[in-house]
């Protein structure tokens, strides 16, 4: 006890400054990479419950124009949750018989929207029937 | 380590001020991790609030729309029709919150049968009911038949139907023969507008 006395002063001295702010900043380090997962998860979730409803939505859009005017179709719009869509047509390569107009059209149905000032975007493609009015 | 006066600073415990100090900063290190853990917890029960709607969304809407494609024309299941069956066999009431069809799904206790399904916004609740296509007996009571509640926080359910492709969406239609063209389901649910679920009747 006596030999080491020196020592033991020396060890009950406390932490220095420089060590207790490595191991202040060491914690706040795993305290925000805790919070950074979990705002990220939170992201995650937002980003693929506006993928659904805008999915939904262009579907919606593909089956209301499930057969079109053969002068073809030309809109946009925007719902009240923000997203912008469009439906546009334009007449599918012709047949055989290119005097006749053609009755299939090519559509293309688009949402997008933002999110966290990044826009966002769904294309859905497909081939319609044109009917004359 | 005898006690008294021989002994040395670091023999002698801690001072009142030590031990308040230290348990200051024990007590500060211990609202950050409690304020902490409470945090990711409420996270946890929104994301998973988050999660559960979004899967709502899908799988109803998913649902809604095969149920619609799949639609059956006739009133005999067994009946065999030279391709399109004419207009005034097929069961098809639609009113202001209630739909009513003939079709062909994947569930019950005939697999892949014919069943009359009823979709009804009923107490806050989209209820789906279904019973197996009787042949030529009356239906039963659509309060005695199987049912599932598939959304629970219902708020708004609207039905809206076309009859072409030219033409206006009508709301509170009752023709029991003919099915429509287009069929428009409106629904809000758990405060949150849903996107307008068009879809195309198989005829």
């Amino acid at each position: 006890m006596r030999l080491n006395r020196h020592k033991r002063v020396r060890a009950s001295a406390g932490f220095s400054l420089l060590e207790m702010i490595v191991a202040i900043s060491i914690l706040a380090l795993a305290l925000g990479a805790l919070y950074q997962a979990a705002g990220g998860a939170t992201r995650n979730v937002r980003f693929d419950e506006k993928y659904a409803y805008g999915v939904e939505l262009a579907r919606s859009l593909l089956a209301n124009n499930g057969s079109v005017p053969a002068s073809g179709v030309n809109t946009a719009g925007a719902t009240d949750d923000g997203f912008d869509w469009y439906v546009t047509t334009r007449p599918a390569a012709a047949g055989i018989s290119s005097d006749a107009p053609p009755r299939l059209h090519e559509i293309e149905v688009g949402v997008n929207w933002s999110d966290g000032g990044k826009r966002r975007e769904v294309v859905l493609n497909s081939v319609v029937e044109g009917y004359v009015p | 380590m005898r006690r008294g006066f021989g002994a040395t600073v670091s023999d002698q415990g801690f001072t009142l001020v030590e031990v308040m100090v230290a348990l200051t900063i024990l007590s500060l290190v211990m609202i950050v991790t409690v304020t902490g853990l409470s945090t990711l917890a409420n996270t946890q029960s929104a994301i998973e609030r988050m999660t559960s709607r979004v899967d709502e969304v899908r799988s109803v809407s998913i649902f809604l729309r095969d149920l619609l494609t799949s639609a059956s024309s006739g009133t005999d299941p067994n009946k065999l029709t030279l391709g399109r069956s004419s207009e005034d066999e097929s069961y098809f009431i639609s009113g202001n919150d209630f739909l009513e069809l003939d079709a062909t799904v994947l569930f019950g206790e005939r697999y892949g049968g014919t069943h009359r399904v009823r979709i009804a916004s009923e107490d806050n609740q989209l209820i789906l009911r279904w019973q197996e296509s009787n042949r030529g007996a009356p239906p039963k009571d659509w309060s005695d038949v199987s049912s599932r509640v598939m959304i629970s926080q219902l708020e708004e359910f609207t039905v809206f139907t076309k009859e072409d492709y030219g033409a206006q969406w009508t709301e509170n239609r009752r023709i029991d023969k003919r099915k429509p063209i287009l069929v428009m389901l409106k629904v809000k649910a758990a405060g949150r507008n849903w996107p307008d679920l068009i879809v195309r009747v198989k005829q």
